[in-house]
């Protein structure tokens, strides 16, 4: 097991990186807002860390957060000028501005333009990532449970119910937006950190893909499916491209048609949570004691 | 305790005139019925006064706080609730998370205190588990919204509102896909809804419940405020024989009329 665990902590590490990326995707997805940005947004995180510990000597610490911090507030920026759309139309318009990232990062000379930077001092291990994800899980549940969780999914679900109840459905896409910022800014910095070497080339659209993969097999319902889904089908994917073959490429595809059949609404919907449970007790799904008791008193 | 008040609002929807100068005061512990043909204007009101369409001219306020202009969501926080007139609940949410969801402004307590979050929380259940019992609800509580039939999902959607324990509550069609029993039940909850020091709009096609709920009916017609007053009033003014009822008398409500 260790020495499994040793021999791919790279793949390891990159998966459970994604995962953030992955949950930046998925928390604009949540919020009803669909936002192309989250790689876009991971560059400025990896390009904000490299340029501040690389060339400035910063601290580590204070490049990662300052990744954080930053892509948070370019979320929120970018939230300010796209949220007046709707639909495809800002989804268009998020995937355009995280492109012109790319050119500004490919043009400007504090980036090393298309050369990349390299050296960047590789300090992320998998027992920095891991708890990293735990405190991400943490917060998501947390909101889950609360009012805010409801609301989200009432402006998700219909933003005219959620306005006619006195939801700021605006704030919350914002902070939806900043969240997915901080997400892929963490991302972005803790890979540069995994990785050594940065280039622009990195930010592709192929790696939105990836991740926009994840967040709809996920599904919006509960944030667990799309972090499921990450670690699930990433660490898959990476075994499966390891042996190199075609053959195994397919069995992948097949994997992802097979799980959109089973959980159609996403691998977080309740109703598969029940499924799960149920299978796994043998027994018939059971709601959680909070509710249950709610139910009781009702019933009374 | 407030009023609302609609003073001269007028909407045209290019060119054709939904809504013309309409004056309309609905007092607190009333139960206001709003009537007229289809395409009187009677929802294209309640869209104005919930900030869902901006008014072309004139003022609408709750108590001495003007809310026209305002965005919706603000508007809501000023304490009025609506339902619609398609009704609208969120399918995969049960009944009671829905009517939980009117709640929302009642969660206050700031995020790290956690003491005074946990008390919300359940204050804020238990005012949902009220609303459901008092809306004979609470078999289904557990049930997801579009589990129910129509008549139900139409009293869930009015336990959402009631828990938002608004000033001013507007009602667009309440009864409608309602068995007559259901609607008579809920004509009393409302008469309960008025004592309580709301101010109730209710669009009603039912003439006999808006006649035995209401305090007072207004009557729109090709967006004109054509008539207001207590129902025998209403219900004894040619003009308003002439656009609700056709000029024929066959549909009047007969009791009321001969008071």
């Amino acid at each position: 097991m260790l020495e499994w665990f040793s021999a791919n902590q790279f793949f390891i590490d990159i998966t459970l990186i994604n995962c953030l990326l992955v949950l930046s995707v998925s928390v604009v997805f949540q919020a009803g807002v669909f936002s192309l940005a989250s790689v876009g947004f991971m560059s400025v995180g990896a390009y904000t860390t490299a340029i501040l510990t690389t060339k400035e000597g910063m601290p580590l610490t204070v490049g990662i957060i300052a990744a954080a911090v930053g892509t948070a507030l370019t979320g929120l920026i970018v939230g300010l000028i796209v949220l007046r759309l709707e639909g495809i139309y800002l989804a268009l318009a998020t995937l355009a501005l995280a492109q012109a990232v790319l050119v500004l990062i490919e043009t400007i000379g504090i980036t090393d333009a298309d050369q990349g930077i390299i050296g960047i001092p590789t300090i992320t291990t998998t027992w920095i990532v891991i708890p990293i994800l735990v405190v991400v899980a943490a917060v998501f549940q947390v909101i889950h449970r609360s009012h805010h969780g409801r609301a989200i999914h009432l402006l998700r679900a219909d933003p005219v119910i959620a306005r006619s109840l006195g939801v700021r459905v605006r704030g919350y896409k914002l902070a939806a937006l900043a969240a997915s910022g901080l997400l892929a800014g963490l991302a972005g910095a803790l890979d540069a950190h995994e990785v050594g070497a940065i280039d622009p080339t990195q930010y592709s659209f192929s790696l939105l893909v990836i991740a926009l993969t994840y967040a709809v097999v996920g599904g919006v319902a509960y944030w667990a499916g799309p972090l499921v889904a990450a670690i699930g089908l990433g660490l898959l994917n990476q075994f499966l491209h390891g042996s190199g073959t075609t053959i195994e490429t397919a069995v992948y595809g097949f994997v992802l048609i097979a799980l959109m059949f089973v959980a159609p609404q996403g691998l977080g919907d309740p109703r598969l949570r029940g499924l799960v449970t149920a299978v796994v007790a043998r027994r018939r799904p059971q709601r959680s004691q909070a509710d249950q008791a709610d139910l009781e008193e009702i019933r009374q | 305790m407030r009023a609302l008040q609609i003073e001269q609002v007028s909407k045209h929807f290019q060119g054709v005139v939904a809504l013309s100068a309409v004056d309309l005061e609905v007092r607190p512990g009333e139960v206001l019925g709003l009537i007229g043909p289809n395409g009187a204007g009677k929802t294209t009101l309640v869209n104005v006064i919930t900030g869902h369409l901006k008014p072309d001219s004139g003022t609408v306020s709750v108590g001495d706080q003007k809310i026209s202009g305002l965005r919706m969501e603000t508007i809501a926080r000023q304490g009025v609730a609506r339902t619609f007139q398609h009704l609208r609940l969120v399918d995969e949410m049960t009944v009671f998370d829905n009517v939980l969801s009117g709640r929302h402004l009642n969660f206050r307590a700031r995020p790290w205190r956690v003491g005074a979050l946990r008390r919300e929380d359940r204050t804020n259940r238990e005012v949902a588990r009220d609303l459901i019992a008092r809306l004979e609800l609470a078999d289904v509580a557990a049930e997801r919204a579009s589990s129910l039939p129509y008549g139900m999902r139409r009293r869930v959607e009015i336990a959402r509102t009631l828990a938002m324990e608004p000033s001013v509550l507007l009602l667009d069609e309440p009864t409608a896909g309602m068995t007559a029993a259901d609607a008579q039940e809920l004509g009393e909850l409302l008469q309960r809804t008025g004592r309580d020091g709301i101010a109730v709009l209710l669009i009603e096609h039912n003439v006999k419940l808006v006649t035995a709920v209401c305090d007072r009916l207004a009557v729109l017609d090709w967006g004109k405020l054509i008539k207001t007053g207590t129902p025998a009033e209403v219900w004894s003014d040619a003009a308003v024989r002439a656009a609700y009822l056709g000029s024929e008398d066959e549909e009047a409500p007969s009791r009321e009329v001969s008071q």
